[in-house]
């Protein structure tokens, strides 16, 4: 991953795992358990009827609507016979591309309490984690990295 | 007695209200930052101050006016995944 130029950010990817990877951010995103993420995150506000009948519908379509965009990036970016190429994300989408990615550790958060697992310094620290919770703390890790480039270069 | 009743009303009206944000365990401390200042157009300083003050005691008292507004700015923090609420002050 590296700042462009123009004021954005391009993900490259060397190999089929690496677009796997890539594509975990929306499944990860989609796959928030509990209540949808509007409630939780509102969950302290009192709604009255003209909030549920004009805010929250909004709300809960841009957040669809973001994780829709990057599975159609994702999906549409070229990429050669070897499966090199690579994302660029401009500064438009930016906060899209944050909001998704925001959505992928939420879920992940609320999956495996990763706020909790102790700080993982090396790899046999890795190592004796669950493998559910080792994938999810190395993917949170890489989207982490991603929020933390763009707010730094991008947004 | 209808006049003092339609001043309490506008009394009520006038109290301000009271943007509250909550600490979470996902949202970075940067992008809380840069959210505040995006939403109030506040100073990187104070936008950092309230940042703060969210992450160690758990909650801020972000803004306080009027109840329109104080909506609207809910409204913007619940768009960008912030823990949001607003409250009359008493």
């Amino acid at each position: 991953m590296a700042p462009t130029l123009d004021g954005g950010l391009r993900i490259d990817a060397d190999s089929l795992t690496d677009w796997m990877i890539l594509e975990l951010i929306c499944a990860d995103a989609t796959n928030l358990p509990g209540p949808p993420l509007y409630d939780q995150i509102s969950s302290r506000m009192v709604q009255n009827d003209d909030w549920k009948e004009f805010v929250v519908p909004d709300i809960v379509t841009q957040f669809n609507d973001q994780i829709t965009f990057v599975s159609r990036a994702i999906s549409a970016a070229p990429r050669d016979e070897d499966h090199a190429g690579s994302i660029f994300i401009s500064k438009e989408d930016a906060m899209t591309w944050y909001g998704t990615v925001n959505q992928a550790r939420l879920s992940l958060e609320h999956q495996h309490d990763l706020s909790k697992v102790d700080d993982i310094t090396t790899e046999e620290d890795l190592d004796d984690l669950d493998s559910d919770v080792r994938a999810a703390v190395i993917r949170n890790h890489f989207y982490t990295s991603i929020q933390t480039l763009l707010l730094e270069f991008v947004i | 007695m209808a006049t003092e009743t339609q001043t309490k009303k506008n009394t009520q009206l006038a109290m301000p209200w009271t943007v509250i944000v909550y600490d979470d365990p996902v949202n970075l401390m940067q992008y809380v930052t840069t959210i505040f200042k995006k939403v109030f157009g506040y100073s990187d300083e104070k936008a950092t101050a309230l940042m703060m003050q969210v992450h160690q005691k758990g909650r801020s008292l972000v803004w306080s006016g009027e109840k329109e507004k104080a909506e609207f700015y809910v409204q913007q923090l619940h768009s960008y995944q912030l823990n949001a609420s607003m409250e009359k002050e008493d």
